[in-house]
């Protein structure tokens, strides 16, 4: 099964070519552009990660991504930016922003960001699996000890 | 008979027993024990009336025309009746002004008036002196007839003249004194008048008694006779009516103004009560002396007299009927009778003529050594001359008249005083030129109707010519004036004189103005008929009392000072001062008062003395120190404010000099009066060359036209030299004309404007660049994607070929886009011209609106606009949309999460307004009239310059247009600019 991205993004051609971009790595990508929409969209868990620009019109990616980390708190959101400023980056990681990408967007640069953030994803999965794992041996353990 | 030279001895014995009891009198007065001071003596003294006119005459006129002679003691008799109202007025305005003879109290009357005083001099010396030689003419008569020798009488009459004349001089010329008072003589007048009454009251009794058996003998005989008429009055008789109201009238007037009358009722009266007791006591005088003139002038008719005889029967009766003795002393009576005459007439006219001519004439010499001296001896050649010219008319046209007639001559003559007199006293509003007019119209007739005739009988002047023509005229018949014949003589001229007096005194007052000093007097004459008697003491100063004047005013040690300057000047003490010398003191002192208070306060101060009560004159006093200190202070002051202005010229004249601007002052020719040292420096034209030069020659880039506004004017020019200058024209306040015209170099003002709106510009586009950054960016991240999708393709397929073509197109219309962003700014940011051009106003909004959208946060705006249709107006473009585009950029700053931004434009009568309506954050109240203010901002240091709304305003400013704002915080903010329509560019 393939891995889902879901691009925040009002300038149409970015938008069109980042998608074909990265399904020719393999990914199913969804385009939205603009926020509110993205909001809508979006289900707890179904987008391994949401690539989102910051300004767009009306809702803000800053917002997008504050309301979709109340939602799900280990949802990846990598964000775009057109200009780089130390601030951005700050406030966007203080979010629970994955990363950033500066505009504009080098095809190697946001492909090797996505495979990192499906590995993160893959990896808390991992995670999540061994701890469950964790206890369940735990849990043999205690039921042997009281027997 | 009595030898002459016996009679020269009793007459001389006579006239020196009568200087030794005026000298007794006059020592007692100087004892203090004043035998003249009583009512009594005072009546007697005004006896000096009954002349050797009443002794001869009245016997004579009475045995001639009857009753007659009656009128001239009745009216007196009158008369007395008013004197209780009339002569004590008359008193004591004579004693409150120092008065001293009938002229000066007519001239006094009207302002002080020395003409009107010597007129009334010269009237009474003409009219009087025929009077006076009535008297020699009787005493040079009686004593030919009791010396029964008539050869030498011409010389005897000479030689009595001068005999009279001396002692005229001796009783009144002794010494000068100004005071005019005579003690001495007016004990001897009373003396004589006590001779002549006794003298005829026995000449009276000898013949009623003595010749006849009593009055109704004399009476019933006479009625019998061929005389009987003479005890009648009316038509037929000698007295007609009209002849006795005339001499009634005459004889009342006479009382009053006969100069030897004024003299001893007025001058010499002691004390005002002494008039009570002489109304009547005089009056019975008067009818004791006429009880025995009937029978006197009957009992000479029918002993056989002539009417022509009958002027002496006084003398001629006891004489022819050998009484001898009582015939002498008829003649010493009727000698008494003269004299006393003679010498009380002598010398109040010789004072009349000393006040009133000489005096004046001689006052600028009253420095002359031994000066007092010489107007002695000339007061006493007058009197000589007066009594001389008495002399002269009655030997030259005496002889044709008789006593009675030369009197009445002088009687009509005083006549000529009552108008100006009398309603002087209770009129005030006759003037001085009205009195003189009088005087003169009745002097005239006077002369016309009794002299010239007189003068025609004497054969002096030939009724030939012109005068022979009115002589025998019937119109101008100087007896009958105007051919009216039922006034008789007297009446005649009487009636025409008076009515031409009272015609010309009335007529004249009533057009003419009173000056100050007329007015005065008139109030003294006419009011204070009270005040004056209670301020009567203070009219006459004393030393201390002028002394203490000046110390109220000028300061006790200066008052001292004057008067010490004065005293030793005349090298006597205070009291030793001479009533002339206090007068002069005073004219000192108020001299010396108008130098510090001016001459009208000062002669109000001492003059008016009458007019002021005691509480006033305290008061009077009081405003003037009051005035005077604060004078004092107020020139102190004025020095002060002097310096001060002296200080604040030169202060001024040091900043205009100094200030950074050029400035000029031109007169209405446009010529220049000043020329400041900028000028000098902005110019290069130096001060002394502009200096009264047309300011056209010298700046020539300043029209005539532009100067000759009424309005101040500020306008900005370049000259040739591409200097910059600002210009304000303003006229003059002054009438005279003139402007001042203030010149700025403004060229490198103007270049830092223009520096300034530069860099204000490029910090709009600061501004817009973080916004603008993000549309640009995006387009170039959309081409940056898409090449890089193009470099990894292969070309191989025909997919890839047809995806080249689309992402191309794509690309190109990418590049446009940003192409248009940048174009936009830099077209913005380039260096804007100065020059005004006519422009498109609402393509000036576009282009600024377009701009400003590219502004990322503008996404989140609503742009509402409205615009309409405008004309092209001449304006800036690139310094407007400067404008447009800093009020955008702050609404954008007030809504960073978004709102709504309303543009209108819409024409108005006569300008367009431009309205930018946000609804942002709104400006706070408190600040909202400082937001124009440069360097005035709210935002975070580093955030803003303050400089951008500054920037605005003076844009709109020179464009002669207006910004507003209107704003309440969290409400949003509009801003309003109006630009006005110019037609005629």
């Amino acid at each position: 099964m393939n891995e889902r991205l879901l691009i925040v993004e009002d300038e149409e051609t970015l938008c069109q070519s980042l998608k074909r971009v990265l399904e020719r790595e393999g990914y199913s990508v969804d385009t939205v552009n603009n926020a509110e929409s993205a909001h809508e969209v979006f289900e707890a868990g179904f987008y391994d990660v949401i690539i989102t620009d910051i300004i767009l019109p009306g809702m803000t990616g800053i917002e997008l991504l504050k309301k979709i980390k109340d939602k799900l708190p280990e949802q990846i959101v990598v964000l775009m930016t057109a200009y780089a400023s130390l601030e951005t980056a700050v406030e966007a990681l203080r979010y629970g922003a994955y990363d950033y990408i500066v505009k504009p967007v080098m095809h190697e640069e946001i492909k090797q960001i996505v495979k990192n953030a499906l590995k993160q994803v893959e990896l808390q999965a991992e995670n999540r699996r061994l701890k469950k794992e964790i206890e369940v041996l735990k849990g043999m353990l205690q039921n042997r000890e009281e027997r | 008979m009595f030898a002459p030279y016996n009679l020269f001895g009793i007459v001389l014995g006579y006239l020196f027993l009568l200087f030794a009891i005026a000298y007794y009198a006059e020592r007692q007065e100087k004892k203090g024990k004043s035998i003249v001071n009583n009512p009594y003596i005072y009546s007697l003294s005004l006896a000096v009336y009954c002349t050797s006119w009443t002794f001869y005459g009245s016997v004579g006129k009475a045995a001639t025309s009857g009753l007659s002679f009656l009128t001239i003691y009745l009216g007196p008799t009158l008369m007395a009746a008013l004197w209780m109202v009339v002569l004590r007025k008359v008193v004591r305005l004579a004693k409150a002004n120092r008065i001293t003879t009938l002229s000066d109290f007519i001239g006094s009357r009207y302002g002080k008036s020395l003409f009107l005083s010597s007129l009334v001099t010269f009237i009474a010396v003409i009219g009087i002196t025929p009077y006076i030689g009535l008297q020699i003419k009787a005493i040079i008569t009686t004593f030919t007839i009791i010396s029964g020798e008539v050869a030498g009488s011409a010389a005897a009459g000479l030689f009595i003249t001068l005999i009279l004349g001396i002692f005229a001089i001796i009783f009144g010329a002794r010494s000068l004194d100004a005071s005019e008072r005579h003690g001495g003589l007016v004990f001897a007048i009373a003396f004589e008048s006590i001779v002549k009454l006794v003298a005829f009251l026995f000449v009276g009794l000898f013949v009623t008694y003595g010749l006849f058996d009593g009055f109704s003998d004399i009476l019933s005989r006479i009625k019998d006779s061929e005389h009987s008429v003479l005890l009648f009055i009316g038509i037929g008789t000698g007295t007609e009516y009209a002849e006795w109201m005339s001499l009634l009238f005459l004889s009342m007037m006479a009382i009053m103004f006969l100069p030897r009358q004024f003299q001893m009722a007025v001058v010499e009266n002691y004390d005002e009560r002494h008039i009570a007791k002489a109304a009547w006591l005089f009056p019975l005088y008067l009818f004791l002396i006429n009880i025995f003139v009937l029978p006197i002038a009957f009992g000479g008719l029918l002993l056989g007299g002539t009417g022509k005889m009958a002027d002496y029967f006084v003398l001629t009766l006891p004489l022819n009927h050998g009484s001898k003795y009582l015939s002498l002393f008829a003649f010493i009576g009727g000698f008494s009778a003269a004299t006393a005459m003679v010498i009380v007439e002598a010398l109040a006219l010789s004072t009349m003529v000393m006040n009133s001519i000489i005096m004046p004439a001689l006052v600028n010499y009253h420095d002359a050594r031994r000066f007092p001296a010489v107007i002695l001896n000339i007061k006493r050649l007058v009197i000589l001359g007066i009594v001389y010219m008495g002399y002269l008319f009655a030997s030259s046209i005496g002889e044709f008249y008789t006593l009675v007639d030369i009197g009445l001559k002088s009687f009509e003559a005083v006549s000529i005083f009552a108008p100006a007199f009398f309603l002087g006293l209770y009129w005030k509003r006759g003037t001085k030129a009205g009195a003189a007019a009088g005087l003169l119209a009745g002097f005239v007739v006077w002369f016309y109707t009794l002299i010239i005739p007189a003068l025609v009988k004497a054969g002096i002047v030939t009724d030939v010519g012109i005068i022979g023509y009115l002589i025998n005229s019937e119109i101008l018949n100087p007896h009958n004036l105007f051919g009216i014949k039922a006034l008789g003589k007297w009446g005649n001229s009487l009636f025409w004189g008076m009515f031409f007096n009272l015609i010309a005194y009335v007529g004249v007052s009533v057009f003419t103005r009173q000056s100050k000093e007329e007015e005065i007097q008139s109030l003294v004459f006419v009011e204070s008929y009270e005040k004056v008697r209670e301020l009567a003491h203070g009219s006459s100063y004393t030393v201390m009392d002028i002394e203490d004047i000046l110390a109220q005013y000028i300061g006790r040690t200066e008052a001292k000072d004057i008067i010490q300057g004065y005293l030793s000047r005349k090298s006597k003490k205070g009291e030793e001062l001479s009533s002339q010398e206090l007068f002069e003191l005073r004219d000192e002192a108020e001299k010396a008062l108008s130098g510090a208070i001016g001459s009208s306060m000062a002669a109000i101060i001492f003059e008016d003395k009458l007019v002021l009560t005691e509480k006033e004159r305290g008061e009077l006093s009081e405003s003037i120190r009051h005035i005077t200190e604060s004078l004092r202070f107020s020139r102190q002051e004025l020095a002060d404010a002097n310096r001060n202005l002296a200080y604040l010229k030169e202060f001024s004249e040091n900043i205009i000099e100094s200030a950074p601007a050029g400035i000029v002052t031109i007169d209405s020719f446009l010529r220049v009066k000043y020329w400041n040292k900028e000028m000098e420096t902005v110019t290069g034209i130096k001060k002394s060359e502009a200096s009264n030069r047309p300011i056209i020659d010298l700046l020539p880039w300043i029209t005539k036209e532009t100067l000759m506004q009424s309005e101040q004017r500020e306008m900005t020019v370049q000259t040739p030299s591409l200097q910059s200058f600002k210009i304000n024209i303003s006229p003059f306040k002054d009438p005279s004309g003139g402007y001042v015209v203030i010149l700025e170099d403004i060229t490198e003002k103007k270049k830092m404007e223009e520096k300034l709106l530069q860099a204000s510009k490029l910090a709009s586009i600061g501004k817009l660049t973080a916004g603008i950054s993000h549309e640009i960016g995006n387009p170039l991240a959309s081409i940056s994607s898409l090449v890089q999708e193009l470099r990894s393709l292969t070309m191989g397929a025909e997919k890839d070929t047809e995806f080249t073509g689309e992402s191309l197109k794509t690309i190109n219309s990418h590049i446009e886009r940003i192409v248009k962003i940048v174009r936009s700014l830099g077209d913005f940011a380039r260096l804007s011209s100065a020059e005004k051009t006519v422009s498109n106003i609402s393509e000036i909004l576009d282009r600024t609106i377009n701009l400003v959208k590219y502004d990322k946060r503008f996404k989140n705006i609503q742009l509402a606009t409205d615009i309409e249709d405008i004309p092209l107006l001449k304006v800036n473009p690139d310094k407007i949309q400067q404008v447009f585009l800093n009020l955008m950029i702050n609404a954008l700053d007030a809504m960073p999460d978004g709102g709504s931004l309303g543009i209108s434009m819409k024409k108005a009568a006569g300008f367009i307004e431009v309205v930018f309506t946000d609804s942002g954050a709104g400006i706070d109240e408190s600040v909202l009239d400082r937001i124009f203010d440069p360097f005035f901002t709210t935002k975070a240091p580093g955030k803003g310059t303050g400089l951008g709304l500054s920037i605005c305003y003076g844009i709109i400013r020179e464009h002669n247009g207006t910004i507003t704002v209107k704003s309440r915080k969290g409400e949003g903010t509009t801003f309003v600019i109006r630009l006005p329509i110019e037609h005629n560019e």
